[in-house]
């Protein structure tokens, strides 16, 4: 078991090189939003994700973290893409979410890490004709991403009392792309082709405050807020755009049936429309119940649903996912292995993205 | 439980696995599924070269990789050639290596003189290469005048050329001559001419030094390349003897002569300078053209295509085979009428035709004025990569001394200046995300 602890580790630290694609939806706009989920938390849709230690959603559910831990979540997705015309089949991975926490003094538990908080890797093909020198040339034109916008959390929460904890954060934006614009003309014997990339870096500020309570045994509800600044986008050194970042509201509750049965639902609520980016931007609410059963190898399902912040039509489009994932703890209690699998549906502007997303995490607790 | 633990690892690894791949592109849906920026394509045409100048005296015929031989328009141009001196004794037993005993001819009976043709019109018929014996005094200051008089009494031999082609084999077995083609585009020849004992007339007191001169006729288009030592190749003339073999006489190569010196002489007027740009002729002149690109161009945005024009002042005059090849060579740094050329770290000499990214070429057909477009899209994306690199280019006729006709075409200081049709992507902007 403990070479198997180490061969899982080698394998998650081998992706995270790879670019991450999340949605067409992101490409026109800022990007597509992360999760912010923990493998466990995904697989329950999202829904646990306020009341997990290892999820980067809330700051007081760090309090669940009784000594030093530290999670990690690899995720691949294979989607298809269709626009009614063309249909393609998209695939990769990614490394989104790195989470340390630990118990310092009394009730305090101070964590953080990163995770994905916008994702920006995508690549699209062109095809065009145009008029040089009075003859058409064809031409195919490659524009792409590949990058994310980074949340790098620093957060505490103190527990007051075993009914009422607290918690706050403070998140440095950071990040960066790589872009590039590729013109490959189809004689290319003429006409050479033109490649150029670039190096977009981004930084923002934010803060989160966020509140854990269980008013009766068994039943615990959570409030959050998250509230960023603006992100500076930077190609090549020089400021390229500055947009104004939503403050998300949200609440959660979970009902612990009997101690091998759980359920919990979230709401959230995101203020995009502030930002300017290109493309028409919304404010979203997205929702997620989810379930977990037993305790040793447990059951988790999950159903989440709601609004992409970008996209071309007068709404914004929409996205339903299906979960469910188990995992199991090995090395006495030490590692954690949770696995998971999604199937996400995404519309909108006469797009449609199915696609599954399979889930693999790591807790160690040394 | 065990093996539940096994099995959810295996399927858990295995779809990790499995997800270590990428493939990310999709047709875009534009412009609502595309970034907000387009790459844009601009075509103009440019008169950028700031500095333009014309320098001649390069390659002198004595030093150019052909000699070349005409007799069309009345132009008139000879070979000539010096052979070195040879000894008349043989090793007794060339195959042993100890054996160092020589025996001398007893008489030197014939020689064979192999000429290589690289150029010549294969329009031209009844082609005859007639071979004179000249002074040994000829030299790099030779005329053609000087030489009247040898070339008018001193007539050695005389080969159709056409003829011995036309035999079987290319072979004429009554005079020992023979012609062959030396290429797939039959008009490079090897040509080889049988000379007797009097023809040959090899003076032991001159160890057997001597020169002779080439005069061409042909019904038309006589106008031939010869390869020159300096191309490689040059005249081979092997001397034939006899030898006393325990009394039996042997015929054998008794010695090859080297070329000490080899060169022609012509009527053609060499090019002179003026307010335009010449290129070409014998001895040789060269252009340099030197490149303003606005920095917009070069160093922020992407060539994708980009054609030198220049016109031709006259229709370059003379046998079609004889067309006017020119170079567009990038300089290593511009220090005028000396600028070196880019060195081939694989060999010496200059980087020759073939990396368009230094080399290009074009061509000027005979009886043509039309507008010489030379496409330079590799060298000016060059200058992109390397910015301390001269925009210079040096424009040389191909192969340089190897041709009497040159090119004259306008320079900058003409209404019809040499202009830059360039077809360049702007820098892209990627835009507000």
């Amino acid at each position: 078991m403990r070479r198997a602890t180490i061969w899982c580790v080698l394998m998650l630290a081998g992706v995270d090189a790879l670019a991450a694609q999340d949605s067409q939806f992101g490409i026109r706009g800022l990007g597509a939003p992360g999760t912010f989920a923990s493998v466990r938390a995904w697989a329950t849709g999202g829904a646990f994700a306020p009341f997990d230690g290892m999820s980067a959603l809330t700051d007081a559910s760090l309090t669940e973290v009784v000594r030093l831990t530290a999670a990690a979540t690899e995720v691949s997705d294979y989607r298809t893409v269709n626009d009614g015309t063309n249909s393609s089949s998209l695939r990769s991975s990614r490394f989104p979410m790195l989470q340390v926490a630990g118990p310092v003094v009394g009730h305090l538990v101070i964590g953080g890490g990163f995770s994905t908080y916008l994702y920006r890797s995508y690549s699209v093909q062109v095809p065009g004709s145009i008029v040089i020198r009075g003859v058409p040339e064809s031409y195919v034109d490659q524009l792409g991403s590949d990058g994310a916008v980074t949340d790098l959390r620093l957060a505490a929460a103190w527990q007051f009392s075993p009914r009422l904890s607290v918690g706050g954060g403070v998140h440095i934006l950071t990040g960066s792309s790589s872009l590039t614009a590729t013109r490959l003309f189809t004689d290319s014997a003429i006409y050479k082709n033109a490649s150029q990339t670039d190096q977009e870096s981004y930084d923002g500020f934010g803060v989160s405050l966020s509140v854990l309570a269980t008013p009766v045994s068994g039943l615990r509800v959570s409030g959050f807020l998250q509230s960023y600044n603006h992100l500076r986008a930077e190609v090549n050194g020089f400021q390229n755009a500055q947009n104004e970042l939503p403050t998300t509201l949200g609440g959660a509750v979970q009902w612990s049936v009997t101690p091998e049965v759980k359920l919990a639902g979230s709401i959230t609520h995101a203020n995009w429309s502030v930002s300017s980016a290109a493309g028409t931007a919304f404010n979203t609410t997205n929702w997620a119940v989810g379930g977990e059963l037993g305790r040793a190898i447990p059951f988790r399902i999950g159903l989440r649903g709601g609004q992409m912040p970008f996209g071309p039509g007068p709404t914004a489009p929409t996205q339903l996912g299906i979960s469910a994932g188990t995992g199991f703890t090995f090395s006495q209690g030490r590692g954690i292995l949770d696995f998971g699998i999604e199937h996400l549906r995404r519309t909108g502007g006469g797009l449609t993205e199915n696609g599954w997303n399979l889930l693999a995490g790591l807790t160690v607790r040394p | 439980m065990r093996i539940g633990r096994r099995t959810l690892l295996a399927l858990g690894l295995a779809a990790t696995l499995a997800a270590c791949t990428e493939d990310a592109t999709a047709p875009g849906k534009c412009p609502a599924f595309c970034p907000p920026g387009q790459v844009q394509v601009v075509d103009t045409i440019l008169h950028v070269i700031s500095r333009d100048s014309s320098f001649t005296g390069y390659v002198q015929p004595d030093s150019a990789q052909v000699m070349l031989a005409a007799n069309v328009n009345g132009l008139d141009s000879r070979p000539i050639f010096l052979l070195g001196p040879v000894g008349n004794r043989v090793l007794l037993n060339p195959q042993s290596t100890s054996d160092t005993t020589t025996v001398a001819a007893t008489s030197v009976d014939s020689a064979t003189l192999v000429l290589q043709i690289t150029r010549r019109d294969t329009l031209a018929s009844n082609l005859r290469i007639s071979l004179y014996r000249l002074p040994q005094t000829i030299d790099k200051n030779s005329t053609l005048a000087g030489l009247a008089g040898p070339f008018t009494d001193s007539l050695v031999r005389s080969i159709n050329v056409d003829s011995v082609l036309a035999l079987p084999g290319g072979v004429d077995s009554t005079a020992g001559d023979s012609v062959a083609t030396i290429d797939t585009t039959h008009i490079g020849l090897k040509i080889k001419v049988t000379l007797d004992s009097a023809q040959a007339r090899f003076i032991a007191a001159d160890s057997g030094r001597q020169a002779f001169g080439i005069r061409i006729t042909a019904d038309s288009l006589a106008s031939v390349a010869f390869t020159s030592v300096q191309g490689g190749g040059g005249p081979i003339f092997t001397w034939w003897g006899t030898f006393d073999s325990a009394g039996t006489a042997v015929h054998r190569v008794m010695a090859i002569a080297n070329n000490s010196f080899n060169s022609f002489v012509s009527n053609a007027a060499p090019p002179t300078l003026d307010s335009n740009l010449v290129i070409g002729g014998v001895p040789s002149a060269r252009a340099l053209l030197r490149f303003a690109i606005p920095r917009l161009i070069r160093d922020s945005s992407q060539v994708v295509r980009a054609t030198l024009y220049l016109v031709p002042v006259t229709a370059p005059v003379g046998v079609p085979s004889d067309s006017v090849v020119i170079t567009f060579s990038r300089v290593s740094t511009d220090i005028g009428a000396k600028s070196p050329c880019v060195p081939d770290v694989l060999a010496s000499g200059c980087l020759a035709l073939g990396d368009s990214a230094f080399v290009v070429s074009a061509t000027a057909p005979m009886g043509h004025a039309d507008t010489i477009a030379t496409d330079i899209t590799q060298i000016v994306r060059g200058w992109a990569v390397d910015t301390i690199s001269p925009q210079t280019l040096m424009l040389r006729q191909y192969p340089e001394g190897g041709n009497l006709v040159y090119l004259r075409v306008y320079s900058s200081r003409s209404a019809f200046q040499p202009a830059l049709h360039i077809t360049y992507v702007p820098r892209y902007s990627f835009g507000n995300p």
